[in-house]
């Protein structure tokens, strides 16, 4: 495989361009490790902070609002919803139920509770719901 | 297709449930010998109950209290069904020893039904766990 890089000019955003013919397995976990270190705006009072995806347990919506929650501390987020799924889909991130995606790497264990529904205790000590509905899709993104 | 192979789930685990609450009963009653229709009025009881199952029980968006009060209702719906048809199979009769002996034994076969389907799940859940196990660790990152 052929390795070009090259410099921006001067006020270009930096850009990765993948030129291939398949994505492979290689290919999409070069793509995910680059995603992993994608950042996203958070609001936290009148403050703008950057965020790490890596550091975000999860993203929910309330009242309209997305809210993505770190191991401590809550940040509102400008997205809607279906997009970060979109626009994480190849990383470890994944919709749990309709207000909900978890990064699947902070589920410390599931466990089914009462009315047919998963619940995930995360490692922070937080508990999320997986609607039965997301099982199946966990289960694939994790390799089972 | 989800919804029929979800009826036939609890259709399986509500049988089954009904088979062994029948089982117990016939036991204690001291009956050796059965009539070859009983497994029909066990399936069709099954079939019933588990109409009225999918109809009645709570849905995943339900909130705690309205997932208590379906509960509730759903519980008081099979029984409901239960009393007339055990009536007519023979099983009770209608009178109130007849009537609570009906309701306990579809509270029986409730816990049955739930019991077989938490063992599912359960199962299901190890399996993630064991996944997630593998894929991440246990270290917070």
């Amino acid at each position: 495989m052929k390795i070009t890089i090259e410099t921006p000019k001067p006020g270009e955003e930096d850009e990765v361009i993948v030129r291939c013919a398949k994505v492979d397995d290689r290919l999409m976990r070069l793509i995910c490790a680059l995603r992993e270190d994608e950042r996203l705006t958070g609001y936290i009072e009148d403050k703008i902070v950057k965020l790490s995806l890596k550091d975000i347990y999860y993203f929910e919506a309330v009242d309209n609002k997305i809210f993505a929650y770190g191991a401590q501390e809550t940040y509102e987020i400008h997205r809607k919803l279906y997009e970060l799924e979109q626009d994480f889909a190849h990383t470890d991130f994944l919709r749990i139920s309709k207000s909900a995606i978890v990064n699947t790497s902070k589920i410390a264990y599931v466990k089914p509770i009462f009315n047919g529904r998963f619940e995930a205790k995360l490692k922070n000590g937080e508990k999320i719901i997986i609607s039965r509905q997301y099982v199946a899709e966990l289960k694939k993104k994790i390799g089972i | 297709m989800k919804g029929i192979s979800n009826f036939v789930k609890w259709f399986l685990y509500i049988t089954t449930g009904i088979l062994i609450i029948c089982g117990v009963n016939y036991q204690l009653a001291g009956v050796e010998m059965v009539s070859v229709d009983v497994f029909w009025k066990i399936l069709f009881s099954g079939f019933a109950t588990t109409l009225v199952s999918v109809l009645l029980l709570p849905k995943e968006e339900d909130g705690k209290i309205k997932m208590y009060l379906k509960f509730g209702l759903h519980y008081a719906a099979l029984c409901i069904v239960m009393i007339p048809l055990g009536c007519w199979f023979g099983w009770i009769d209608m009178e109130p020893s007849g009537i609570i002996c009906m309701m306990l034994d579809v509270g029986g076969v409730y816990l049955a039904a739930l019991f077989a389907y938490y063992i599912v799940d359960r199962k299901q859940a190890d399996e993630i766990n064991r996944m997630l196990k593998e894929k991440y660790g246990d270290a917070e990152q």
